[in-house]
């Protein structure tokens, strides 16, 4: 009796309709959440989430904000809508099908719907977006996150990487490769940084050791739109059988070059190149703690993923039309080479071409190259964006399925109809 | 059958939404690879941006010594934040203007570019080099003339004078209503006029190695900055200058600087500062000082056991520690005395070749126990 209501549930037309109904609430209040909680924020909890409007604490109700006003609303997320919807269909699929022409293009419509829903959710949950930045000349075989990040110990050449999410404040955290306890005393998503100058008037730093000692770290609000990032810093305690090592903070703003340069940029202006360079120098200095025979090296950076291959920027290229500013086209020529395939060739990636290896396709994404770099006396660089989606076919094929489904079936419409006015 | 593949499809859709992501990895990179990014390269100096930076730090100046200056009538004085050195904010009639004093390290990008961003602000067109000097009016800060600039637009009105004063350029600015601006223009001159800069230079000058932290500035001190005021020497302490020492222009904020030639080419400097209050404590210093031998920072219970030596009536704190100079690369080595006298520390270093110091070091201490404070 359960079992075939559950089924009479899942199978039910009444079923779809309500849940593309929550669908379009949901993209709707969504779409006017981003204006108060940024593009990030709401992927995170109205998309990617089972509840919207309802905290991850039991029981505790939250609510949605939209424009400013709190509405007293749960809605299913995008997440549970989705599930459902493919779950919906796909039982709808098998409980009705049959296997007869008179049907197939109705069943290949309805394939390709499923198709579509599961390649979303296979995009969702395995593709990952990276940038690779690559100054002229410069090899790497990494690409690192925009938006995620990573506190990474080396000891020689084992790293051990902890994401950001797991660094929760108060917490301890034990790992197998690491000879101590790690206990994030504080944690901001989003922090600025001021030096320690010697005109100010300073507190005591807010850890004992390494950078704090030159700058000192403040929260700041978490950033809402698309073209800022959070920049995380943390005050973190290591313990090491004997007891406590010290503490020290671990920032982004000490791990990303381009933050750095940022940093020194600012200082320039108001305190010279030369004061500028130092500044950078303190703030880039490496931390590390010693135990047991072994030096530790940390930093929080951009989350990394390896290659097995590795990319040279041999030249990147910015040409305007003549005459304007205008870009006509950037084009960075790169060296591909992997040392397990034996494979060392060039490579050209421009706009609308891409290169794509290894399960992996890079963009040509950002550029500082051509006049501008060199009157500035910067030596040219490109940004790739590097892309991985296992599931980047599902939407052409998907498309095709339904559009192919719905021509069959109105062409058979078509020709019974035009084959019954015949024999009238 | 249908039946069960239709549960069975709805249990594993649950338990898909809870799937997790990533966890801690470990994975080994090749020896070359540093974690750390590389220093970036010194760059040449940038002009200024149209807008001051945002979102990143500025020293905060609210513990330099008071410039000097007489406030108009009716000016509120504020705390001076973030770049300003002195703030004031005049309403009248439930108008508004406000008034700063900003200093910045060496051209701070030229005077055309600011003063158009300025007119910018005020919704005026941009001004060609030529046409500058036509609308600066001549006005005088410290007895030094200097060029003030007034920029009415419809809903706010900008009168701005820039000074280049030795290294530094200074930014005296009264932004706000255009009639209270108007009003408020002859008092504006009148405080410009009666502005004395004291020892108080831009950050420019600033030598970050030789300072401790937390290190307020010295009025007299500034010796690059010709415009500023002679040394006070009422504040100067009075030494027994050792055989071999010569006098050195001084850095900003220090008191006192010597160099001293060895054989060679080899050559060490003693450096003399002073800060009120602990000076932001022995541990931090001697870190400081130890970060620039390119050592680790010693631990709280290292700085305690340092030797003590008896100086000015006062007992004062010996350093001595080697290592190589983070700037120069060299081997070098650094003795250092720290000395609380009333409610104030100073700061004595000797630092260079290890030869060189190694031979000065006892003159270096009976240098500064011979030291008589005013």
């Amino acid at each position: 009796m359960l079992i075939k209501k559950t089924v009479s549930f899942f199978t039910s037309l009444k079923l779809t309709c309500v849940l593309l109904a929550f669908a379009i609430i949901l993209v709707f209040v969504g779409t006017l959440a981003q204006v108060d909680d940024g593009l990030y924020a709401v992927q995170a909890h109205y998309f990617r989430a089972i509840f919207v409007g309802l905290s991850l604490d039991p029981l505790q109700f939250t609510g949605i904000t939209l424009l400013g006003h709190k509405l007293p609303l749960i809605l299913p997320g995008g997440y549970l809508v989705g599930i459902t919807l493919l779950v919906n269909l796909i039982c709808a699929h098998v409980y009705r099908f049959q296997l007869t022409t008179k049907k197939i293009g109705i069943q290949l419509a309805h394939a390709g719907v499923i198709l579509l829903l599961v390649g979303q959710l296979v995009t969702d949950m395995l593709a990952r977006e990276m940038q690779m930045h690559l100054s002229e000349g410069e090899t790497k075989n990494y690409s690192e996150s925009a938006t995620d990040y990573e506190l990474i110990f080396q000891n020689g050449n084992e790293v051990t990487a902890i994401p950001e999410r797991l660094l929760k404040q108060g917490d301890g955290l034990k790992i197998d490769s690491l000879p101590f306890a790690i206990s994030v005393k504080t944690f901001w998503k989003n922090s600025d940084l001021s030096f320690r100058a010697p005109m100010m008037r300073n507190s005591p730093p807010i850890a004992s050791n390494g950078v704090a000692l030159d700058f000192d770290f403040i929260q700041k609000p978490d950033v809402k739109t698309t073209d800022e990032k959070n920049i995380p810093t943390a005050i973190i305690e290591l313990t090491g059988p004997n007891g406590s090592l010290g503490d020290w903070v671990v920032s982004d703003w000490t791990g990303d070059a381009s933050l750095v340069e940022a940093v020194q940029n600012s200082y320039m202006d108001q305190a010279g190149a030369s004061m500028a360079h130092s500044i950078a120098v303190k703030l880039v200095a490496p931390q590390s703690v010693e135990i047991g025979g072994k030096t530790f090296t940390f930093i929080m950076r951009p989350t990394q993923v390896r290659h097995p291959f590795s990319l040279t920027l041999l030249k990147a290229t910015h040409t305007v039309y003549p005459g304007t500013d205008i870009p006509k086209d950037f084009r960075s020529r790169v060296q591909l080479k992997n040392p397990q395939t034996g494979e060392n060739r060039e490579v050209e990636i421009s706009m609308n071409h891409p290169l794509r290896y290894a399960g992996l396709t890079f963009y040509q994404y950002q550029m500082d190259a051509g006049q501008v770099a060199q009157e500035a006396g910067r030596v040219p660089s490109s940004v790739l964006s590097v892309v991985r989606n296992p599931g980047w076919l599902t939407p052409y094929v998907g498309c095709a399925m339904v559009g192919a489904g719905l021509l069959i079936q109105f062409l058979k419409h078509l020709i019974e109809f035009v084959s019954k006015r015949k024999t009238k | 059958m249908k039946t069960h593949f239709i549960c069975t499809l709805a249990a594993l859709a649950v338990l898909a939404a809870g799937c997790n992501r990533d966890g801690v990895k470990v994975y080994h990179v090749e020896n070359t690879d540093t974690s750390t990014p590389p220093p970036p390269a010194a760059a040449a100096p940038a002009a200024m941006p149209a807008t001051m930076p945002s979102g990143l730090p500025v020293p905060d100046t609210s513990t330099l010594p008071k410039l000097k200056y007489t406030v108009p009538d009716g000016w509120q004085e504020k705390t001076p934040t973030e770049m300003r050195v002195a703030s004031f904010g005049i309403s009248e009639n439930g108008k508004d203007a406000d008034m700063s004093v900003i200093p910045l390290g060496g051209m701070a990008g030229g005077d055309l570019a600011n003063v158009n961003r300025w007119r910018g602000q005020v919704g005026l067109d941009a001004l060609a080099d030529a046409d500058l000097q036509k609308l600066a009016e001549k006005v005088e800060i410290a007895g030094q003339p200097a060029d003030l600039y007034d920029m009415a637009g419809t809903a706010e009105r900008i009168v701005g004078v820039i000074f280049h004063n030795g290294d530094a350029t200074w930014f005296f600015k009264m932004t706000g209503d255009p009639d209270l601006v108007e009003k408020q223009k002859p008092a504006f001159v009148s405080f410009l006029k009666s502005f004395q800069f004291g020892g108080l230079a831009a950050p420019s000058t600033m030598d970050l190695s030789q300072l401790p932290p937390s290190h307020p500035a010295i009025p007299g001190m500034d010796a690059a900055a010709a415009t500023t005021p002679a040394p006070d020497a009422a504040n100067v302490p009075t030494w027994k200058i050792p055989a071999g020492w010569q006098a050195a222009p001084l850095s900003q904020f220090l008191v006192a600087k010597f160099s001293i030639a060895g054989a060679d080419g080899a050559e060490a400097a003693v450096n003399v500062s002073s800060l009120a209050g602990d000076g932001g404590g022995l541990l931090p210093n001697l870190n400081r000082w130890r970060s620039q031998l390119g050592l680790a920072p010693n631990a709280d219970a290292e700085a305690a056991n340092l030797p003590t030596i008896a100086a000015s009536g006062g007992k004062a704190t010996l350093i001595d520690i080697s290592g190589t100079d983070a700037r120069a690369g060299k081997p070098a080595r650094l003795v250092g005395i720290v000395l609380p006298l009333g409610d104030q520390t100073w700061f004595y270093k000797l630092m260079g070749d290890p030869d060189v110091v190694a031979q000065q070091k006892d003159a270096f201490v009976k240098f500064v126990q011979s030291a008589k404070y005013p």
